[in-house]
């Protein structure tokens, strides 16, 4: 159809808006409505504008919640911050400040804003969810069952409460309860929707970190049963095989709950671990979520899986250099990868001048950190890193990193531009077996062969000074066999 | 004490304040008076046209310009209306006249730009607005007219940045303006609505949704609720099917434009969805006759009355939208429902009429590499893989396809994020969502791209299917399954058609362009939603009554239907009528109905009327409901499975057509083929001999769910194995095919001529598990 509405033009077209009372609490209105609605994306700009136009915290308040809901925190913490400065610490703007810092992994914080917002408001509802919460995250369980018990005692039949509660029974190691507690929910009929979703969940979940295994999947596969395809259901039942190693019953929940969540690098990775997929590297949110859960224990279990790494590579520095540590030392060392820093613990008497650590987990870094060896410590991915480097580095050392790389050329490459001509780069990997130049094997680790790491030195234009065969660590009963590289830049 | 003022007077007065409404009574008064009758009809024809009321408003202006021989305006106003109406001749014949008599009518010179632009002659178009701005250099109008037609960006921002121009120079911002330099200008001027809307826009064309919806709204604000751009924001909304938010904002536009074509067809569309149908029917049979009879407008018609049970008016209504694919896919989309004009053979009628006016690409010879045993890609394509029938009916089986034989892929033509929308992707190997705004060839182009062997369609022509594009074939092998599967396609490169011997039973093949691909029990896989209640005993033990009940929609109930439960009521004297669906939500329409129940002898205090319910509500009713009767010549299809599934048997009538015989099918895999019908004589005899045996009734309802659940219909792994087995079936065939072959209707009878056996033996000896 032709639209002539145009003719004759238009006489009557909007006049241009300005600034002028009533608009920013019209905005302010909207965007509470489409909130309310839960249409956050929706309602941001709109709060946004309102936020800019008003001297009014609210506004502010509101466009913190929106940013929270669209899983922005950061947006959320500096909407809190101009909140504050428009009307003070009020228990709203610390709760809002409160939970943008949970949400950022930074539950410390997030416990202070709590405290603070409960100076003041002892009796309200929010100001106690975020103290629970963040006491739960900050592992002071028994704290924080007492505040959750409390908000659920208030409420019994709030299935939030419920939840929450029964969720830190589960983090405070007491699964019984947690466990009595889902029961009880799931045993009403008329709980239905999201809230039934989450108790299924939960009480697998609980199953599995309590080691119940066989309980665990139970759980897991009546709650698929009862909800259908779910991709956390889906990872836990997945999560709960591969402990009981049933690599291959594992592998269609894991292919499963991948295509329910594709954007998930973690589970992309634990399905392409299962043989679905042929990543050329570990996903960074896998790499990242693997070890922020293991930060607190990682390097006692390293430690009592026997791993050499750090002393086969100080080892190999001393054997290469006659004399270091006592007539010299390396100028600076970069190490990749650096975990809980035990490269450094070991190196630091050899180093002179700067050791820098890059690692993707905030928990690993925070164990490191905690050492004070490292002058800087970094929180990235690798290959960004070496990218935004400008240093020459005499050392690099990537101890257990390649296990999460399938190619390895252009990393290589990268890790050559940073390192001094007379530097030395120095890793290990596990070893494979076999005519291809990597796979990644079960365990969610790549392993790489000795012709595709002298390929890809070479590619990289590298040159190995050493390669040899080397047992890493135990892997259950069995020597888990790797190889530690000594490489220079080529001439 | 002054004299009154003369009507034509105050009709003047009220039109230059802007009381339109106002004027209209005024001036027919002039015209019943015989006071300046040539004035006030002119003024009339205007005042009409600018409400939008364009039909009426053609004599007023036709007999102006007899009247008033030398004035351009009714003749500028007779074209406007033509080009709206995509008379494009007429329309430029009197925009020439109007110039004739008026050769500085600047209004007139756009209008003939305009019709140029439209038939695709921009140098033309751009000679008449430069005329124009010659005389008119100021109009915005114009300057934006010149910027599209020139395609000077320089002009498009200057007129934006000044603020002249209004929503077209908005639209044409949107259109020409990258999207960077829209954000920057948006976020440079916070409170000018027009960047915000150019940047909503042109966020939407990104398919950036919810930040387009956004700006828009923004925009809306800050115009201080502008009609025009609440319009606006309204198409959007009512497109994301957003219709509850849409009405008013495009109530608002309405009211401020009413001659803008998009608006209405919008507004009424949205009525439709809401199901308020009697409006709506008010609303596209205005459309038409202001706009013309457009395809869309004419099929949507079509689709209310459809909705209204309104079946012999519906297709008539069709029928006016000629032969064009639109207009014949609409008519296959309702025809089924028409008490005569549904049978097989009339339906094969209009797809033969479909299937003449689409593409006949030619079946190729298989290339090289086709290997009739190796793993197919098979892949489901339809905009409603999710909680709806085609999940409902299709989902289970699809899941347990063997992984090894079949890799699913699914092309999804809307995300229904859903229980069953999540399994349909935890199953999918491949998953592609595929935009509906893609044309048919563009849509089988990107379903080809990743070389599937068998694509089945799950969408017909129903609401959101678009089998039309596998016309242009997206795969070798093409089979129609559930999803408005009423009838056949028409769609000559669609190779067969998924059924079984009920839903076809031999001496069908005539009635179908495709051919028949039977499976050995049912054509469908039920699977029942977790939050079906469970069975409630027989209400008639309790009431001591019995109770009738039909939860289909309205679009099903045909005079012979009702006619029929009248003959059953009138011989049950205590027996009830319960029927429950969506459109009863309308008053006028549920009004309407017990009109024609009323005619029908059906006794209304025994007939209760319900309005829409969730899924969970709807089943739970049939806690209320001894016995299902199931409505012909469209017979129930999940709604048949739901009633069997809440222990409510179902008396049908076997039809002709594919969407006749749903229940038969249904009934027959659950071993309960005697309460199908062959008349409507037997239809009323078995229902009232069911009602007469209540013990019977409730073992029977006691039993239900266990004689479903061992039955074919629900029985996953089996209707995989045999749906396997058919794609395979149909596979080999293909692969066998060794000649090219006349387009389809001619292959499909050679296909069926040959011994399959053979083909298969030969196929299989050149080169079974390798590639050929």
């Amino acid at each position: 159809m032709i639209t002539l509405h145009s003719l004759p033009p238009a006489q009557n077209a909007p006049h241009s808006a300005s600034p002028r009372p009533g608009l920013a609490a019209r905005l302010l209105a909207e965007g509470e409505r489409l909130l309310a609605a839960q249409r956050p994306a929706e309602a941001l700009p709109l709060l946004q504008s309102a936020a800019e136009a008003l001297a009014d915290g609210r506004a502010w308040l509101l466009l913190g919640e929106a940013s929270l809901q669209l899983n922005n925190p950061v947006a959320a913490a500096e909407a809190a911050a101009a909140a504050r400065a428009v009307e003070g610490a009020t228990p709203a703007v610390l709760v809002l400040a409160g939970r943008a810092l949970l949400s950022m992994g930074r539950p410390e914080e997030a416990l202070a804003e709590a405290a603070e917002a409960v100076m003041i408001d002892r009796h309200g509802h929010d100001v106690r969810l975020l103290l629970g919460q963040t006491l739960k995250a900050c592992d002071r369980h028994d704290e924080a069952l007492a505040v959750l018990g409390e908000l659920w005692q208030e409420a019994p039949g709030d299935s939030g409460a419920t939840l929450r509660l029964a969720d830190a029974l589960m983090h405070a190691g007491s699964h019984d309860a947690a466990a009595e507690l889902l029961a009880h929910m799931l045993d009403n009929a008329a709980l239905a929707g999201h809230a039934r979703s989450q108790a299924l969940l939960l009480r697998a979940q609980n199953a599995l970190r309590r080691g119940n295994l066989e309980a665990a999947l139970a759980a897991a596969l009546a709650g698929l049963e009862e909800t259908g395809a779910d991709a956390a259901l889906h990872t836990t039942a997945a999560h709960a095989l591969l402990a009981m190693r049933r690599m291959g019953d594992a592998k269609p929940h894991l292919l499963i709950a991948h295509r329910l969540a594709p954007d998930d690098g973690y589970l992309a990775h634990l399905a392409a671990s299962v043989g679905a997929f042929l990543p050329e590297r570990a996903d960074a949110q896998y790499v990242s979520r693997v070890f922020d859960g293991y930060a607190p224990g990682f390097e006692a279990a390293l430690l009592g899986l026997g791993y050499r790494a750090p002393g086969l590579i100080l080892r190999q520095f001393e054997a290469l250099l006659p004399g270091l540590g006592a007539e010299y030392k390396l100028r600076n060392l970069l190490d990749l990868g650096c975990g809980t820093g035990l490269i450094g613990l070991v190196l630091h008497d050899v180093v002179a001048g700067s050791i820098k650590g890059v690692d993707l987990s905030a928990g690993m870094l925070a164990a490191a950190q905690a050492k004070g060896i490292y002058t800087e410590l970094r929180q990235a991915e690798i290959n960004a890193a070496l990218l935004a480097d400008q240093e020459q580095w005499h050392a690099i050392v990537a101890a257990d990193v390649f296990i999460y790389f399938g190619t390895l050329e252009a990393t290589l490459a990268a890790i050559g531009r940073r390192l001094a001509p007379d530097g030395w780069f120095v890793f290990t990997t596990e070893a494979l077996d076999g005519p291809q130049a990597w796979e990644l094997g079960e365990t969610g680790r790549f392993r790489h062969s000795e012709a595709g790491l002298l390929q890809a030195l070479a590619t990289a234009g590298l040159e190995p000074v050493v390669l040899r065969r080397e047992a890493l660590r135990r892997e259950g009963p069995a020597i888990l066999d790797g190889f530690l590289v000594v490489a220079k830049r080529a001439l | 004490m002054s004299p009154p003022l003369a009507p034509f007077r105050l009709a003047l007065s009220a039109l230059s304040s802007g009381q339109t409404e106002a004027a209209l009574p005024l001036l027919r008064q002039c015209l019943d008076r015989g006071e300046d009758v040539a004035l006030a009809g002119l003024n009339l024809g205007i005042a009409l046209t600018n409400l939008g009321h364009l039909a009426e408003a053609v004599p007023h202006l036709q007999a102006a310009c007899l009247a008033l021989p030398d004035l351009a305006e009714p003749r500028f106003r007779l074209g406007q209306i033509a080009g709206q109406q995509e008379r494009i001749a007429a329309a430029r014949a009197l925009f020439h006249e109007a110039l004739i008599l008026e050769p500085e009518h600047v209004t007139s010179m756009a209008g003939l730009a305009m019709l140029d632009e439209a038939q695709g002659n921009a140098d033309g178009a751009l000679q008449w607005v430069a005329q124009a701005l010659l005389l008119a250099p100021r109009e915005a109008g114009l300057l934006v007219m010149q910027a599209r037609f020139s395609e000077d960006v320089a002009l498009c921002r200057a007129l934006l940045s000044q603020g002249l121009g209004g929503v077209d120079a908005v639209k044409l911002a949107a259109q020409r303006l990258d999207l960077a330099e829209l954000r920057a200008a948006a976020s440079a001027a916070p409170l000018e609505w027009r960047w915000q809307a150019a940047l909503g826009l042109a966020q939407l064309t990104a398919e950036e949704v919810e930040a387009g919806i956004a700006a828009l709204r923004l925009a809306c604000i800050f115009s201080d609720d502008a009609p025009e751009l609440q319009g606006l924001l309204g198409l959007q909304l009512a497109e994301q099917r957003r219709d509850a938010e849409a009405e008013p904002l495009l109530a608002a536009g309405i009211a401020a434009s009413h001659g803008d074509a998009e608006l209405r067809a919008s507004y009424a569309l949205t009525l439709l969805r809401l199901d308020r149908l009697a409006e709506a029917r008010l609303a596209f049979e205005a459309a038409i006759a202001d706009f013309g009879p457009h395809p869309s407008l004419i099929c949507n018609l079509a689709l209310t009355l459809s909705n209204q049970g309104l079946q012999e008016e519906a297709l008539r209504i069709s029928d006016e939208g000629g032969d064009t694919v639109a207009s014949l896919g609409c008519r296959m989309g309702i025809q089924p429902y028409h008490p005569i004009e549904g049978s097989a053979a009339a339906l094969h009628r209009t797809a033969s009429r479909l299937g003449a006016a689409l593409p006949h690409p030619p079946r190729l010879p298989h290339p090289p590499g086709f290997d009739p045993e190796r793993r197919l890609r098979v892949g489901f394509f339809g905009a409603r893989l999710g909680r709806h029938p085609v999940g409902w009916l299709t989902l289970s089986a699809i899941e347990a396809l063997p992984e090894a034989e079949i890799e699913v892929a699914c092309y999804s033509l809307k995300t229904m994020d859903d229980a069953l929308g999540r399994r349909f992707q935890a199953r999918a190997d491949l998953w592609r969502d595929l935009s509906p705004r893609l044309d048919d060839a563009a849509l089988a182009a990107a379903i080809r791209a990743d070389a599937p062997d068998i694509v089945v369609d799950l969408g017909g022509h129903g609401e959101g299917g678009r089998v039309t594009a596998l016309a242009y074939r997206a795969a070798p092998v093409q089979i129609k399954w559930v999803g408005a599967q009423s009838a056949t396609t028409g769609v000559p490169a669609m190779d067969w058609m998924l059924t079984d011997a009920w839903q076809t039973p031999p001496g069908s093949e005539a009635h179908y362009t495709e051919a028949l691909l039977r499976m050995p029990d049912g054509y469908a896989c039920y699977t029942p939603p977790p939050w079906a209640p469970d069975v409630a005993p027989l209400p008639a033990l309790s009431r001591g009554h019995v109770t009738f009940g039909c939860f289909n929609n309205l679009s099903k109930i045909t005079p012979a239907v009702l006619a029929a439960w009248g003959q059953i009521l009138t011989t049950l004297p205590r027996a009830r009528l319960i029927l429950r669906t969506h459109a009863l939500r309308d008053a006028p329409t549920r009004a309407a109905l017990i009109t024609r129940a009323a005619a029908a002898a059906i006794p209304l205090e025994r007939l209760e009327l319900h309005g829409p319910s969730s899924h969970e509500e709807l089943l739970a009713a049939y806690a209320e409901i001894d016995i299902a009767l199931d409505p012909f010549p469209y017979a129930g299809g999940l709604t048949a499975c739901e009633a069997l599934w809440m222990g409510a048997p179902l008396v049908a009538m076997a039809g002709s057509s594919f969407a006749g015989r749903h229940a038969v099918s249904h009934l027959n895999n659950i071993g309960l083929g005697h309460w199908v019908a062959e008349d409507v004589e037997g239809y009323v005899a078995r229902a009232v001999a069911a009602a007469h045996s209540l013990p019977a009734l409730a073992e029977l309802r006691a039993g239900m769910r266990a004689r479903m659940k061992a039955s074919p219909l629900m029985d996953a792994p089996r209707f995989a194995a045999n749906l396997t087995a058919a794609l395979r079936h149909a596979w080999r065939l293909r692969c066998a095919q060794t000649q090219p072959l006349k387009p389809l209707s001619v292959q499909t009878e050679r296909i069926k001529m040959l011994d399959k056996q053979k083909l298969i033996a030969c196929a299989a000896s050149r080169g079974a598990g390798k590639r050929l």
